[in-house]
């Protein structure tokens, strides 16, 4: 082949390859699919038939989950607090396949989106709300015991957990009421019933209003406290996380005995009077509730007065950043900072929303920063990191919502990958190619447009019989086995390649056999294999049948005969 | 004959015939040429079953009654004679005028006849989905209207909303407009029902304004849908007696170059005569020249 044209074949290929990489991955030029949308319409005949929840499927769910609070707060009031539990598990599990149902149609930037959102905190406050009133209850029931003690100091602490208690439901409250407003004008634009959701708010509203008469009435029990040998206090009075109060006391008649300080009802250090009988530690404020905290020394016969400290809550600030994983693709990598104004909060639970479900719990380390991944599926999903332990002195905080889209499933960096791997194999094979048809380019050896062929090859030694080539015994019996089985193109060509393959170079391969034949025309073989050549062509190219005796046999002996005595190349 | 001309005829008549049916089909959108599934060859067939006479000029509307004219996919702006043809065909006689336009072209007409249904263009998208795209709207009827009796539900095929009039179809509250047509429902893109069918009174006459005519299309109609498309069109073409479909204003009538020369020569009848005349003497003029 010349080489002209080989190079603009090349070339072509080459710039052929390039157009095509970007259709490597997705070889589809025309698919039914992607002719079957135009700007008025869809073709329906190439769309998957919709069996998932239709509009008035979606309204009836997030109808019931309006609905749902008010049975919950309705068994919280009458203390049915296991039914309250079972009543709240299905709400959430209701929450979650709405949750499901809302990203799968991708309404999360909508009405419904903001109703799944505050649907997501009224499940938390509910939560709260039963364990809040189950330790309540608790609170109640102790009060009992120690009354019927005449233990004051127990009862004292029991007073002031109640009060945490009423606190914290108050809150609670007051936050799910403050949420009506939004929910009710979320829900009249989804035409949605909020009656039984007032009703709700109306009760849980009663709820705190009824603990709080009971929380009154305990206050107003309160048996007074004896004089005791055993003093404490704490100071200053109040403090912030990571705050360090000092608790210092005196033991009068100590005689080495040890004092174990109650924390809210909860032993919580031992200590040792020294010899004048004062004892004192510190109280760092780490992981405790906000709000009034008592005191007290015993040494177990003895109790002394109880000193009581504020925990005032700080403002957090949660960062939160989002990466996807490099090796997989429906990993999503996270980190972030969590910091009560300057100072790093520890040991904190971040808890990590996929959707407004909770996906996954990480703990900060003493700098604040968590880190850790949460796999997703294909498609849109929203992120989220949220800091709200009740059991920090810190107001919760929520980082900014991180939409998350893991629909390419195929990345661009693959895709050229495999494209330019496909460019240099066809490269690869294409010079191969190339170089396999084109014969020797050493301008010495070069052969002529015009003239004698064989003189211009580097020809073998007179008479000598290539290596590798089969003997005229086997090729005369594979010339019989086609013979035989009606191959007789093949029976041909089997002949002819024998004497190819013993007598001529190899880029005679390139060659028609008339080329071959002129070749060996100036040659004593040339007359014999111009004959064999001739029938050869008949047989092969021209379709005609060989004889059992045929000539064709008989030229390829003469020409045999001839290159062996030196008549060819 | 010899038998190789025996043979050319016969391979220029195969070839005619492909080139025939070639020609006359076409893929514009919604015309009714088109047998693929964006044209409306359907449709255009029950009409002719139905006994509907193509809407030539206005001026034919003069004096109607018990009529209904379809315009389907409007195109183009209407001028005041031909909007004042309208008014008077509705004014008039008990007659009914269907629009079905996404695209808001029907506005001029709307507004010369002092109606206050407007297409709003803008695709609608809808939870309430016949397939998994958003653009396949699932609608229910409100109120009564002979158009809506026995329709339990419409599918709809990214539809734009009408606003104004009585509202006689709407889709669910969970339904949106795409107004920066990403497909997604976003935060500025609220959602509500909106209206796809809507109806109106003028004079003795009624005017329908649908805000989809893909119902009418191939794909639509041979589809397997939850909606009673076929009930409804169904109930159109038997609104009244009579029926005239507008093809100068609608995609309807649109063909390629060739086929609309092939059937304007169709529509002319002199010029079919002379084309038949004309092919008659060139054969005989082929077989008195021995040409075959």
């Amino acid at each position: 082949m010349k080489r002209l044209p080989l190079l603009i074949l090349v070339i072509l290929s080459a710039v052929f390859l390039a157009l095509l990489t970007p259709y490597v991955l997705e070889p589809e030029l025309y698919t039914k699919e992607n002719g079957s949308y135009t700007s008025y319409h869809s073709d329906p005949a190439i769309m998957s038939a919709y069996s998932y929840e239709r509009s008035t499927d979606i309204q009836a769910m997030m109808q019931e989950l309006l609905d749902a609070p008010e049975q919950i707060v309705l068994n919280i009031r009458i203390r049915d607090f296991e039914e309250a539990q079972r009543e709240f598990e299905e709400y959430k599990e209701r929450s979650e396949y709405f949750s499901n149902v809302v990203v799968n149609l991708d309404l999360s930037e909508s009405a419904v989106g903001d109703f799944r959102r505050e649907n997501r905190k009224n499940m938390e406050a509910l939560e709260r709300m039963i364990n809040e009133s189950v330790r309540f209850d608790e609170v109640n029931r102790l009060e009992i015991k120690y009354r019927d003690e005449e233990n004051p100091a127990l009862l004292y602490t029991v007073v002031l957990e109640g009060e945490a208690i009423q606190n914290t439901l108050k809150k609670t409250s007051t936050q799910f009421a403050g949420r009506e407003p939004d929910l009710l004008a979320v829900s009249s634009e989804l035409g949605l019933n909020t009656t039984q959701y007032q009703e709700a708010v109306d009760t849980m509203e009663a709820i705190v209003e009824e603990d709080r008469r009971a929380q009154q009435q305990r206050e107003e029990r309160q048996l007074p406290l004896p004089p005791a040998s055993l003093s404490l206090s704490v100071s200053p009075g109040s403090g912030r996380y990571l705050d360090l109060l000092r608790v210092a006391g005196t033991y009068t008649y100590s005689s080495g005995e040890q004092v174990t300080l109650v924390l809210d009802s909860r032993d919580w250090q031992t200590v040792v009077p020294d010899e004048k009988g004062v004892f004192s530690t510190t109280l760092p404020i780490g992981r405790i509730r906000e709000g009034q905290h008592v005191l007290f020394a015993t040494t177990g016969t003895l109790y002394s007065n109880l000193a009581t400290f504020s925990v005032i809550p700080t403002d957090t600030v949660l960062s939160f950043w989002i990466y996807q994983g490099s090796d997989h693709w429906d990993e999503v990598l996270l980190d972030g900072e969590l910091f009560a104004g300057e100072i790093p909060v520890a040991a904190a639970p971040v808890r990590i929303l996929v959707d407004d479900i909770e996906g996954a719990v990480f703990e900060t380390d003493a700098d604040g920063y968590y880190y850790g991944s949460v796999n997703l599926t294909k498609g849109n999903h929203t992120v989220q990191a949220v800091f709200d332990d009740p059991g920090f002195p810190l107001n919760p905080s929520e980082s900014e919502v991180n939409q998350v889209d893991l629909a390419p499933s195929v990345p661009l960096l693959l895709a050229v990958g495999v494209g330019a791997g496909a460019l240099l194999l066809a490269s690869i094979g294409a010079l191969w190619y190339v170089r396999k048809r084109s014969p020797p380019v050493l301008p010495e050896k070069a052969p002529a447009r015009s003239g004698p062929l064989l003189s211009r090859t580097e020809p073998p030694p007179s008479g000598e019989v290539l290596p590798g080539a089969p003997s005229p015994v086997d090729t005369l019996i594979r010339y019989k086995e086609l013979f035989a089985a009606g191959d007789w193109s093949g029976a041909a060509l089997v002949l002819y390649r024998s004497v190819i393959d013993r007598f001529l170079p190899a880029d005679t391969d390139t060659l028609t056999p008339r080329e071959v034949a002129a070749r060996v025309a100036g040659t004593p073989a040339g007359a014999a294999f111009g004959s064999f050549v001739a029938r050869y062509e008949e047989v092969r190219y021209g379709g005609m049948p060989l004889q059992p005796q045929d000539r064709l046999v008989s030229h390829w002996n003469e020409v045999l005969a001839a290159f062996e005595a030196g008549g060819g190349a | 004959m010899k038998p190789a001309g025996a043979l050319a005829i016969l391979l220029v008549l195969l070839a005619g015939i492909a080139i025939t049916a070639h020609l006359s089909t076409t893929d514009l959108e919604f015309s009714r040429y088109n047998a693929g599934w964006t044209g409306t060859s359907g449709f255009f067939s029950d009409l002719e079953r139905r006994g509907a006479w193509d809407l030539g000029s206005y001026d034919d509307l003069a004096g109607r009654s018990d009529t209904t004219l379809l315009l389907i996919a409007p195109n183009g702006s209407f001028s005041p004679g031909e909007i004042a043809r309208v008014r008077e065909f509705l004014r008039e006689g008990n007659n009914t005028v269907f629009v079905a336009d996404e695209t808001g072209e029907s506005e001029s007409l709307l507004a010369g006849l002092s109606s206050r249904v407007r297409v709003r263009p803008g695709a609608v998208c809808s939870a309430e989905m016949e397939f998994w795209d958003y653009y396949t709207v699932i609608a229910y009827p409100r109120g009564s209207d002979p158009l809506i009796a026995n329709v339990s539900s419409l599918t709809f095929n990214r539809p734009s909303s009408v606003t104004g009039g009585e509202v006689l179809v709407a889709t669910t509250l969970i339904s949106w407009v795409d107004v920066n047509d990403n497909y997604h429902l976003d935060q500025n893109e609220t959602l509500a029902s909106y209206g796809l069918l809507a109806r109106e009174r003028v004079g003795n006459g009624t005017l329908y304004v649908l805000s989809d005519p893909s119902l009418c299309i191939n794909g639509m109609r041979d589809a397997r849908l939850s909606g009673d498309n076929g009930v409804f069109l169904a109930q159109l073409l038997s609104l009244h007696p009579d029926l005239l479909v507008e093809q100068t204003h609608s995609l309807t009538g649109r063909a390629d170059p060739v086929l609309a020369a092939v059937l304007w020569v169709k529509k002319t009848t002199i010029i079919t005569i002379s084309a038949l005349i004309g092919s008659v003497l060139l054969v005989a003029v082929a077989f008195w020249r021995r040409w075959i």
